[in-house]
């Protein structure tokens, strides 16, 4: 069946919304948050975990590319729990700036 | 061949992992067993049980005293050391190195008849059909209860499936822990597909079950829940299922490991939506081909 592009274009921008309000409300704070509180030793890392994943799993698919690129690494290095808190950190930050720029685009 | 007895089944219940046919299998023993769910024990029952039974290989025999006899065939050679291991902890006469499935296969052709059966199992395999009867635990109930439905429920399963080609829309479920992925697959795929939807992992059997549904998207990741378990669980009973797996992390061996398992393919997350629509339209396909 062909694919109606402007029909999923549309259906896209609708979706968008309720996303960025996500992005908004529960992440960019949470986001933030972490940068500051994650090298304290009772940080949740698991919840960051997931979150990360979230993120790179469903960026890119919304049509913000930027945040899945910036989440992969970051998911990666979580992961394998090798980068120092300076490049997590740094990661973090490329991440808020994504989301960020997906809320006000 | 395996014998079980009344003594051993609640053993046997926590010995025993949650697949399907290990399942039918304590469903089976248990309703047949017991004295609580006699209503159970009718001829229509045990034709249900028989033709469930021939979907899996097992070969089942009623014997006299309430005793039922599984055959399990090749196909679940795999879990045979499970059983033997279970039964030689709850039975302390078996002697798993006197009779082997495979010899028991080999040599007897085991009759459906319940006094031959009974003949052949006390005669010439020696194994003692026990007989004393005891009541059976709360959570054995519980759980025979609700394997009774799930049982109940794969009969319906394949009367839907029957249905799948008079559907007047192609019916797709997901399975993914991820409301943003669902709400995007739903908007996406409505209303040209019907779809259902569940974020909850320990559903994803029962939702495949009543609905047949003709595609499957299935998150490999999702809490409590391996995917690989799922997808193998799922082939058991419909063995014309289409699978396309759903992943953040699609490594190499990943994907290979769920193809081996009979996933028709794999879409790493993020996926861009025209490219779900194309997996989507390309399984259809091969659903139109397989019928």
């Amino acid at each position: 069946m062909p694919i109606d592009y402007d029909l999923l274009a549309a259906k896209m921008s609708a979706l968008q919304g309720p996303y960025r309000d996500w992005l908004a409300r529960d992440v960019l704070h949470y986001l933030v948050d972490a940068q500051n509180r994650y090298h304290q030793p009772d940080f949740d890392h698991e919840r960051l975990f997931f979150h990360i994943h979230k993120l790179k799993g469903t960026g890119a698919t919304y049509g913000f590319d930027a945040i899945s690129l910036q989440a992969a690494p970051l998911h990666d290095a979580l992961s394998d729990g090798t980068a120092d808190l300076q490049t997590i950190h740094k990661m973090l930050g490329g991440l808020i700036t994504a989301c960020e720029h997906a809320i006000h685009s | 061949m395996y014998v079980f007895t009344k003594r051993a089944e609640d053993k046997l219940l926590n010995a025993l992992d949650d697949t399907p046919h290990e399942k039918m299998a304590l469903f089976m023993a248990s309703s047949l067993h017991n004295d609580q769910h006699k209503e159970l024990r009718t001829d229509e029952n045990l034709r249900y049980l028989r033709r469930v039974a021939r979907e899996y290989d097992v070969r089942v025999f009623m014997l006299e005293g309430g005793d039922v006899a599984f055959l399990f065939t090749d196909r679940f050679s795999h879990i045979w050391p499970k059983f033997e291991e279970a039964f030689a902890r709850a039975l302390p006469g078996y002697n798993p190195d006197e009779i082997t499935l495979n010899t028991l296969m080999r040599v007897y052709e085991l009759p459906q008849d319940l006094a031959l059966a009974r003949e052949v199992i006390t005669s010439k395999l020696r194994i003692p059909l026990a007989p004393d009867m005891g009541p059976l635990t709360a959570r054995a109930k519980k759980r025979i209860e609700k394997h009774a439905q799930e049982e109940w429920d794969n009969d319906i399963f394949t009367a839907i499936k029957a249905n799948r080609l008079t559907r007047s829309k192609p019916l797709i479920a997901v399975a993914d822990d991820d409301e943003f992925i669902l709400s995007l697959v739903r908007s996406v795929l409505r209303p040209t597909y019907e779809v259902i939807t569940t974020q909850d992992a320990r559903t994803v059997l029962r939702m495949y079950n009543l609905h047949a549904p003709d595609i499957l998207l299935l998150d490999i990741m999702m809490p409590h829940f391996d995917g690989m378990k799922v997808l193998q669980e799922i082939f058991c009973v419909d063995r014309d299922a289409i699978i396309l797996m759903l992943s953040a992390h699609s490594t190499e061996k990943r994907i290979l490991e769920a193809q081996q398992y009979g996933a028709c393919g794999f879409l790493t997350k993020p996926f861009k939506p025209e490219s779900l629509l194309l997996h989507i339209d390309s399984m259809l396909a091969q659903r139109r081909r397989s019928a």
